[in-house]
């Protein structure tokens, strides 16, 4: 049982581990494909000296989006270094160790979580947004080559960051639900330990 | 250990690193608890016997005690089934 339960503990680590991984590289690729975004909406503007249309209502959409993704980027980074606090205080073959230091750090995070989901699900419509106005701006563009390509590769990344800031909630979703129903079957053994502490500790 | 634990948890820790003799400040340290809430967890282990003073070179230091065992085994033995039970989550 015990080996079984390291093994399995083991493999839903590093799954998280690469879930707050594909988080921060999601994270850090939406901000910068923003900030690249903006200059881009700037500079015409900055050269004709006058605010123009569309450019400034793009600024106003991606700057948002920008903002949205450097949060996004932030609080991916705080879950993946106190993970990493975890994986490196549980190293050893004692699964209870594992377990406990697993659900301290999901109560703790409980809510962090919760908000990455919220805040993943906001960056990856707002980039499936980008990639159709992209796709219609592809569509009617008549500029060199060059141009086009740098288009193409513009939506293929929108593309992406959309589906992976769709994906990434739902693996969150899946991990909060198992952790959820595990931190409800551990009141019951509280309750258990409590009984043999002879009615509770205090 | 960081992030949030019960009581219980705290307990099974404390008991888990006194198997060899520790200071109190190396239980509060190992424990992450601040000295008021290691006091009252420590005096309330030694209560139930599980947890007990030795004297080294003039230190004094805890040890769990095998009345501990019970709880030790106990809660070993809840969390690897609450753990078990359910499905995995995978990416």
């Amino acid at each position: 049982m015990e080996n079984e339960a390291l093994n399995r503990l083991t493999r839903e680590m590093k799954s998280f581990h690469a879930l707050t991984l594909v988080n921060l590289a999601g994270a850090g690729i939406a901000m910068s494909l923003g900030i690249a975004t903006l200059v881009n909406n700037l500079l015409p503007m900055l050269r004709e000296k006058s605010i123009l249309f569309p450019q400034a209502l793009n600024v106003a959409v991606v700057l948002a989006g920008t903002v949205l993704a450097l949060r996004w980027l932030i609080s991916s980074a705080e879950m993946m270094d106190g993970f990493q606090e975890v994986m490196e205080r549980g190293e050893g073959d004692d699964p209870t160790t594992l377990i406990v230091e697993n659900m301290a750090f999901y109560r703790e995070n409980r809510e962090e979580v919760r908000r990455l989901m919220l805040g993943s699900r906001a960056v990856g419509a707002f980039f499936l947004v980008s990639a159709v106005l992209q796709l219609r701006s592809l569509v009617s563009q008549t500029g060199s080559s060059m141009l086009t390509l740098m288009s193409v590769v513009g939506l293929a990344l929108c593309i992406a960051l959309g589906v992976a800031g769709l994906y990434i909630p739902s693996s969150l979703g899946r991990y909060t639900r198992t952790w959820d129903r595990r931190l409800m079957d551990s009141e019951d053994a509280e309750r258990r330990l409590g009984e043999l502490l002879e009615g509770g500790p205090h | 250990m960081r992030g949030k634990r019960t009581q219980y948890e705290i307990y099974w820790e404390i008991l888990t690193y006194c198997r060899n003799p520790r200071s109190f400040t190396g239980i509060v340290h190992r424990c992450n608890l601040n000295s008021k809430i290691g006091q009252e967890h420590i005096a309330f282990l030694e209560t139930k016997g599980f947890l007990r003073r030795l004297d080294q070179g003039g230190q004094s230091l805890l040890k769990t005690t095998d009345a501990a065992h019970a709880y030790l085994g106990a809660f070993k033995e809840m969390y690897l089934e609450l753990y078990s039970r359910g499905p995995e989550f995978r990416l």
